[in-house]
C-alpha cells in the first residue's frame, strides 16, 4: 500500500470515499497528537487508507486539497512515461466485446502500470466495428486504446497478424506486453515474440515487478506444479508474458475514467 | 509427402524423488514421450497412410531424451533424428524452435534429403505447458500454421482442418508447406505392440550435433535463451490440505 493521506491538508470532505472501488477509504476521528484539521475543514474527521488499497490512484484526482499522495518506491517514475512505452495488453475481442480474460489482464496490468508509473495501452485488432469495447478497456484500466484494423489479414493461417503487429510494437517500444491465456493469444504470442526477438513466458500464473531493474518477474508452475519457476527476460525488450486469467479477479470498471482511442492508420498518416 | 513430427522427452513424474532442501527433482526411471506429442505422431502416421511418404520424428535435448524417440519409433515412424548436446540444456522455446529449423535445413541438404511439406507439433508439454515451440517454429520457417488442429486432412496441396478456437471450432484451409499444432482431442494415439517396442530399441537414431548445424554454444542453452530461470523452488506440500 503506497497511498498516504496528508492529515494536515485533509479537509474531511469525504469526496474520496465513493471514488474507491475497494472500500479502502473511510473517515475516522483524528487521533490524539495528530495534526489539527486545516482552517477550511468541512468536518473535523480525516480520511484513512486501509489494507484493501491496491494503489489504483482513482482517489488522487477527486481530492480538492490534494491531500492524497502516492508514495512510490525509489527508482520508479511518478510522471507517466510517453504513451507508446509502458505496458501494452494485446486484447481479445469476442462476439460481445472485450473478452473477460482480457478485462482481467487489464486490471492486473493497471496495478503494474501504477507501480511503474507508466502508461497502459490496450491493443485491439478488430475485424468489425469494436463497438463499446474501447470504452470498456478504458474503464477497466487502459489509458489508451490502440485500434489496428485487421480486416485485410487472413485469420486462418496465423501469418497475417504477427506481420501486421510486429512493426507497430517495434515503433511503440512497450516495456512489457501481456496477453490473456486464450487460444488466439497462444497462437499469436510465440510468433510475435520470435519476430521481435523478444522473450516470452507462457503461461504465467503470476507476474510481479523488480523495481530496481524494472524487470517483469514471470512466475510459472513447472513439472505439473511440482516446482515453481521465476523467469526473467534478461536482456531483450519487450518483456512478453501470457497470463493465466482464471484465478485473476474481475475488474471493477470505472466508466468515468478518461482515455484516448487511437486508430493506428490515422496516427501513421499524421 | 514428407512429414516431420517434433517431439519432446518429459520426466516421468510418477517416478521421481523430490528434494525441497536442494530444490531439485531427481529422475528415477526412463523419460517419456510427451503425451501431447503422441497425438502429433498418431496424426502423422494416419496422414502417411492416406498420402504415401515418410514420417521423421525429431527431438532436441541431451542424452536421456532418446527414450522419447524410441517410443515414436515403436509407434511406427520411419526414422528418428536427435539433435543432441549437453550445451542445449537450459534452452528456452525460442532456441529449440531455431535449432529445429536449422536441423530441418541440414536434413533437407543431406544426400537423399527431401523437403518436409508438413511439420507437426504437440499442443504443449506437461512440464511447463506453454506450447510455444510450434508457433515459434512456424515463424522461424516463415510458414502458415494450423493451430490446435482437431480433424486434419490433406486436400490438393492444402491442409484442411477443423481447429479449436475460443468460441468453439472453425474450419481452416492453409497451403502446404505448413505447420500443424495438433490438439490433444484430435485422436487416440496407438499403443505400440511389445514386439515393436523391442524392435525400436535396435533401430538407428540419427544424431546431429550443434556444430554440424552451424550453431555455436552461444546460440543455444542458457546463453542463447532470451528467458532466464532466475529462481526455482519446490513449494511446501501441506499434508493436511483439504478441498474446501
Amino acid at each position: 500500500m503506497e497511498i498516504r493521506i496528508l492529515e494536515e491538508t485533509c479537509t474531511g470532505c469525504e469526496l474520496c470515499i465513493p471514488s474507491c472501488p475497494f472500500g479502502a477509504l473511510t473517515m475516522e476521528d483524528r487521533l490524539p497528537g495528530a495534526p489539527p484539521p486545516p482552517p477550511d475543514s468541512v468536518t473535523a474527521k480525516v480520511a484513512r487508507v486501509w489494507e484493501s488499497c491496491v494503489d489504483c490512484d482513482l482517489c488522487l484526482p477527486v481530492c480538492p486539497p490534494v491531500a492524497i499522495l502516492h508514495d512510490r518506491p525509489e527508482g520508479t517514475a511518478a510522471v507517466p512515461s510517453t504513451p507508446g512505452s509502458g505496458i501494452l495488453v494485446a486484447g481479445d475481442l469476442g462476439p460481445t466485446g472485450l473478452r473477460p480474460s482480457t478485462r482481467r489482464v487489464l486490471r492486473r496490468a493497471r496495478e503494474l502500470a501504477n507501480t511503474l508509473g507508466c502508461f497502459l495501452t490496450c491493443l485491439l485488432t478488430p475485424r468489425v466495428d469494436p463497438g463499446t469495447a474501447c470504452k470498456d478497456a478504458i474503464a477497466c484500466g487502459a489509458d489508451r486504446v490502440l485500434l489496428v484494423d485487421a480486416t485485410d489479414t487472413n485469420p486462418e493461417d496465423g501469418l497475417g497478424l504477427p506481420a501486421l503487429l510486429a512493426p507497430i510494437l517495434a515503433k511503440e517500444q512497450p516495456e512489457i506486453v501481456l496477453f490473456p491465456d486464450s487460444i488466439r493469444a497462444a497462437a499469436l504470442a510465440p510468433r510475435l515474440a520470435e519476430r521481435l526477438g523478444a522473450g516470452l513466458a507462457s503461461p504465467c500464473h503470476e507476474v510481479d515487478l523488480d523495481l530496481s531493474t524494472r524487470q517483469l518477474l514471470q512466475r510459472v508452475p513447472l513439472f505439473k506444479g511440482l516446482g515453481l519457476g521465476e523467469l526473467v527476460c534478461a536482456a531483450t525488450r519487450p518483456q512478453m508474458a501470457v497470463l493465466r486469467t482464471h484465478q485473476l479477479p474481475d475488474p471493477m470498471p470505472d466508466g468515468s475514467r478518461d482515455g484516448e482511442i487511437v486508430q493506428w492508420n490515422l496516427r501513421a498518416e499524421i | 509427402m514428407n512429414i516431420l513430427v517434433c517431439v519432446k522427452a518429459v520426466l516421468d513424474l510418477s517416478n521421481v524423488s523430490v528434494s525441497r532442501g536442494q530444490g531439485k527433482i531427481f529422475e528415477k526411471g526412463k523419460r517419456l514421450l510427451n503425451p501431447f506429442d503422441e497425438h502429433a505422431v498418431e496424426l502423422a502416421l494416419q496422414l502417411r497412410q492416406a498420402a504415401a511418404g515418410t514420417v521423421t520424428a525429431l527431438t532436441v535435448g541431451e542424452g536421456r531424451d532418446e527414450d522419447a524417440l524410441r517410443k515414436a519409433l515403436a509407434m511406427g515412424v520411419d526414422r528418428a533424428v536427435f539433435v543432441k548436446g549437453p550445451e542445449l540444456d537450459g534452452s528456452d522455446h525460442g532456441v529449440r524452435a531455431r535449432v529445429i529449423a536449422k536441423a530441418m535445413s541440414a536434413l533437407v541438404a543431406a544426400p537423399g534429403g527431401a523437403p518436409f511439406e508438413l511439420v507437426l507439433c504437440g499442443e504443449r508439454s506437461p512440464e511447463h505447458g506453454g506450447g510455444q515451440v510450434g508457433p515459434a517454429l512456424a515463424e522461424a520457417l516463415g510458414r502458415p500454421q494450423v493451430y490446435r488442429g482437431l480433424r486434419v486432412r490433406l486436400d490438393a496441396g492444402q491442409v484442411v482442418a477443423a481447429v479449436r478456437t475460443d468460441d468453439g471450432e472453425s474450419e481452416v484451409r492453409v497451403p502446404l508447406p505448413a505447420l500443424v499444432v495438433v490438439d490433444a482431442a484430435a485422436n487416440h494415439p496407438r499403443i505400440p505392440k511389445a514386439l515393436d517396442i523391442m524392435k525400436a530399441v535396435k533401430r538407428e537414431v540419427r544424431i546431429l550435433a550443434c556444430v554440424e548445424l552451424g550453431l555455436s554454444p552461444e546460440d543455444v542453452g542458457v546463453a542463447g535463451s532470451r528467458l532466464r530461470l532466475a529462481r526455482f523452488e519446490i513449494p511446501e506440500v501441506k499434508e493436511d490440505a483439504a478441498m474446501a
